[in-house]
């Protein structure tokens, strides 16, 4: 499946003293919900952070909307007018309150509603003596109250990209599921809008993950379709004698009394032939873990 | 003007504000006291010592402009208003404290002579020394914030901006208490005094930047370990 991009980039390059994010090519497909998706420390925040013009300091190219590149994302104020962004601790000040943070908001973005604020404030319950309290100063909220005043607020403006960096980490289960209607009607009330957001809860967010980006070590290691990426990764079960023989072709394998499973590429599949194995469909969450684990420095814990 | 007021006012911390504002009060209370315990119009320090609370006033003013980690709030980066904004808060803040000044040094001391208490000189040196030292304290606040507003573009870290801060403030302030103080101590004890005082901040300099080095190298420390 191809898609036009919302954005893309080539060669992004950001050099720290003991990590490099090094991205050949990247591309956000326009009008889905891209996942970015890798262990701690693998450069996502980083990524992101680029993406969305919050860090300068890299070399490479980036286009956004087929027709701005990223000096233009910082010269022409309707670039980032497009763009929403929220990211995770230290996003708002501690000692701002509720209505300076819609003050503000007004006065940093032209396209921000103060109505619709005020509407998905309540519709996220942020307050919870279910009143608006615009003078609740940020650093008495909890972590899961921070992230959704920053999703209210991003929200209220008329975006076509939202870049969110760990929405879902500080919310409960009802708010990631809250989360996932919330991108799912973003993408669905304007033609083309998209959203990329980075994730550790694979799971809960993959019912709206149309594309998956994986990062590993600060290289992109597998980027595609959902769908794509579930015909090219099977998931494959076998009986215990065969575990040994079939660890060279899996990416990764979990043993057990009863039998193993992993991960393999479709493709791959024939190398596993006069085993006794079934294959399914794999998971987001599955698919992931496999690759990360294959490229991953963690080791085998022995306990 | 009002948009300048308007983004400094929304950045700063109302709590500081009012805090620095009722210790500015305290302060021009005691040395009122103090004069007349010993029976000199103390009237004159009052501009020195408030511009030197100001001075403080702006220690949690950018402080405030700037996250825990010492970088400026992911937020303002998210649009392409929030440098312009800043620099707006930034210009509310000099505009803010060209009016002080221009009352304080200026209005008050001519005051004084015409009006509040004629039987005192206000101006043992001449307007035009104080005019001077309030130009020089203007323009070293103008290179200040211009230093701020680069540090926020380039990222430099909040302890930087104190250092400096301190560094060309402390004998700018010193400049502007010169002629109260040799009006208050005509001129006998004026190197005791000063020695003191650049005792006293150079003391308070070193405990805030080394106070600001810790608590932004510790989290530090946590942002390296949770993100990239």
């Amino acid at each position: 499946m191809n898609a036009e991009a919302m954005i893309s980039g080539k060669n992004i390059i950001k050099k720290y003293t003991n990590f490099t994010l090094d991205v050949g090519e990247i591309v956000i497909p326009k009008g889905f919900a891209t996942a970015l998706i890798g262990e701690n420390g693998a450069g996502k925040t980083t990524l992101l952070n680029i993406l969305a013009g919050i860090r300068l300091d890299y070399t490479g190219e980036i286009t956004y909307f087929g027709e701005y590149n990223d000096k233009d994302r910082e010269n022409k104020p309707e670039v980032k007018e497009r763009m929403g962004y929220t990211g995770t601790e230290n996003y708002f000040l501690p000692h701002w309150t509720v209505e300076q943070i819609d003050q503000l908001s007004h006065m940093l973005f032209k396209n921000y509603d103060h109505d619709k604020f005020m509407k998905i404030y309540d519709e996220l319950a942020i307050s919870s003596s279910g009143r608006y309290d615009g003078n609740k100063k940020v650093s008495e909220l909890s972590d899961g109250t921070k992230t959704k005043l920053a999703l209210a607020q991003v929200l209220a403006r008329d975006t076509d990209i939202l870049i969110m960096d760990e929405p879902a980490s500080p919310l409960d289960p009802l708010m990631r599921d809250k989360l996932c209607e919330m991108i799912g009607q973003y993408i669905n009330s304007k033609e083309g809008r998209t959203v990329f957001f980075s994730t550790h809860n694979i799971s809960d967010m993959e019912n709206v993950t149309d594309y998956a980006i994986i990062v590993e070590h600060g290289k992109i290691v597998e980027s595609g379709f959902v769908d794509d990426l579930k015909e090219k990764y099977i998931l494959v079960k076998g009986e215990p004698a065969d575990a040994e023989k079939a660890k060279e072709i899996l990416y990764s394998q979990t043993t057990g009394k009863y039998g193993f499973e992993g991960i393999c590429l479709a493709s791959d599949l024939d190398k596993l032939a006069g085993m006794d194995i079934t294959t399914e469909q794999a998971s987001l969450f599955q698919i992931s873990v496999a690759i990360m684990k294959k490229n991953s420095h963690i080791k085998q814990v022995s306990i | 003007m009002m948009k300048c007021i308007k983004a400094y006012r929304a950045y700063s911390s109302k709590m500081f504000r009012v805090l620095i504002n009722l210790l500015t009060i305290g302060f021009a209370i005691l040395w009122a006291l103090l004069g007349f315990a010993i029976d000199i119009t103390p009237f004159l320090m009052i501009p020195c010592i408030y511009i030197m609370t100001m001075m403080i006033f702006d220690f949690f003013l950018f402080g405030g402009l700037l996250n825990k980690h010492g970088r400026i709030s992911e937020y303002f980066k998210s649009s392409t208003a929030g440098k312009s904004v800043l620099t707006q808060a930034v210009k509310g803040d000099i505009l803010l404290h060209a009016v002080r000044m221009f009352f304080l040094l200026i209005v008050w001391p001519i005051a004084l002579e015409f009006i509040v208490i004629p039987e005192v000189d206000p101006m043992p040196l001449g307007p035009g020394f104080i005019v001077f030292v309030a130009s020089v304290y203007c323009a070293a606040l103008a290179s200040l914030t211009g230093i701020e507003i680069i540090g926020r573009i380039i990222g430099k870290t909040f302890q930087m901006y104190i250092l400096i801060m301190y560094v060309l403030m402390i004998p700018v302030s010193i400049l502007t208490m010169i002629p109260s103080l040799t009006f208050v101590f005509a001129g006998t004890f004026i190197v005791p005094v000063l020695t003191v005082l650049v005792i006293v901040y150079a003391a308070l300099a070193i405990a805030l930047y080394y106070a600001s080095v810790a608590i932004t190298k510790r989290s530090y420390d946590q942002k390296l370990t949770d993100t990239y």
